[in-house]
């Protein structure tokens, strides 16, 4: 009887918690774009606009945020023309959450980690806490802003490279 | 033989303690662990992506060491020579792409010297540029259409800072006044 009732308990404490996390979604720009330059006058090339990363989670209960972004290909692709992902680097531009009302706990962000060089291993853009809030109805809406950048070359081929990053959210 | 209900519903923390047997005491400060460790790491991850693209273009950069003085050389009358180093970085179009280097003189001045429409100034081009071929041979600077420096700088061409000498030779003759000539000469790298 008594270990049917202890294991109700973990039971119960997990789906609580699954529940809380389940409320989460992420959102990500779908495009940044670098436009040609000479690589004299610009030897580094800003991307187009940055690339906001929007958190939206309902009823947050203090859980831990971590975003890692990451490239799923070594090399942006032109055709059979390649250039090493690592010629792109991103930087936190900016990050931070704004509660729907007032929350019992404030969330917050932890210093970014750039500015880094992009590669095929999820790297931290971020960590934070989405705090907690007063009711279930609450939320919270984190926004992550990332300034993207491509070293520029002479010894590029002509052509448009393309590669596509990977953002992941985890929260525990 | 002590019973759950024995306490009305409420288990203190001591006749929880006492009431267990020693069997489950480790059973059940596992389950708490278990519960405490599934507490935490219940973690929901969510995945989006981005398309990042680079345009790369034709494009190209030149500079020019300026001014070029000509010297003359020993003796009455002799020539004067001098050079000009050129140095560029090029990218030309992956298919079908092509560049080159051209020179045109602005005629001396002031007049009563020597004169680029008379044919007085020449160049040699020297130098291995890593793209392209240097011009060969003596070559007429003229003011009414440009001349070859470097050519054949084919498609899908790539140079960082490579370069080209130009040397100068400027005729001289007893019937040229005195004085300082000067000729303006324009290097147009184009890439495409």
């Amino acid at each position: 009887m008594r270990r049917v009732a202890a294991v109700l308990l973990f039971v119960a404490a997990g789906t609580h918690a699954a529940r809380a996390l389940a409320s989460i979604t992420l959102s990500v720009s779908a495009n940044v774009s670098f436009p040609s330059a000479n690589p004299n006058t610009t030897p580094v090339i800003n991307g187009t606009g940055p690339v906001t990363a929007t958190i939206f989670i309902v009823n947050p209960q203090r859980e831990d945020i971590t975003l890692t972004v990451q490239a799923n290909g070594p090399t942006l692709v032109s055709g059979t023309d390649s250039i090493a992902i690592g010629n792109v680097g991103w930087n936190v531009g900016s990050a931070i959450w704004v509660h729907s009302i007032p929350p019992k706990n404030m969330a917050f962000w932890n210093p970014g980690n750039g500015p880094r060089a992009l590669s095929t291993s999820p790297v931290t853009v971020i960590t934070g806490n989405d705090g907690r809030a007063m009711t279930n109805a609450d939320t919270v809406t984190g926004t992550v802003t990332n300034l993207f950048t491509f070293q520029n070359s002479w010894l590029y081929s002509t052509g448009t490279y393309t590669q596509t990053i990977l953002w992941t959210l985890t929260a525990i | 033989m002590r019973h759950l209900g024995d306490t009305g519903g409420y288990l203190g923390p001591k006749a929880v303690s006492e009431g267990l047997p020693l069997k489950a005491r480790p059973f059940l400060t596992l389950l708490v662990f278990y519960w405490l460790l599934a507490s935490r790491t219940q973690a929901v991850t969510r995945t989006g992506s981005t398309t990042v693209s680079a345009t790369v273009s034709a494009d190209a950069s030149i500079t020019v060491s300026s001014p070029t003085n000509l010297t003359q050389g020993v003796g009455a009358f002799a020539l004067y020579t001098g050079s000009t180093t050129v140095t560029f970085s090029i990218r030309t179009t992956k298919v079908g792409g092509s560049g080159s280097i051209v020179l045109q003189a602005a005629e001396f001045a002031p007049a009563g010297g020597p004169l680029v429409s008379n044919g007085d100034l020449t160049y040699t081009c020297s130098g291995s540029p890593t793209v392209g071929s240097p011009c060969a041979g003596t070559i007429t600077a003229a003011t009414s259409s440009a001349t070859s420096v470097v050519s054949s700088i084919g498609a899908d061409a790539k140079a960082n800072g490579t370069g080209v000498t130009v040397n100068w030779t400027l005729a001289n003759s007893p019937l040229f006044s005195t004085g300082t000539y000067t000729a303006t000469v324009t290097f147009t790298l184009s890439s495409n």
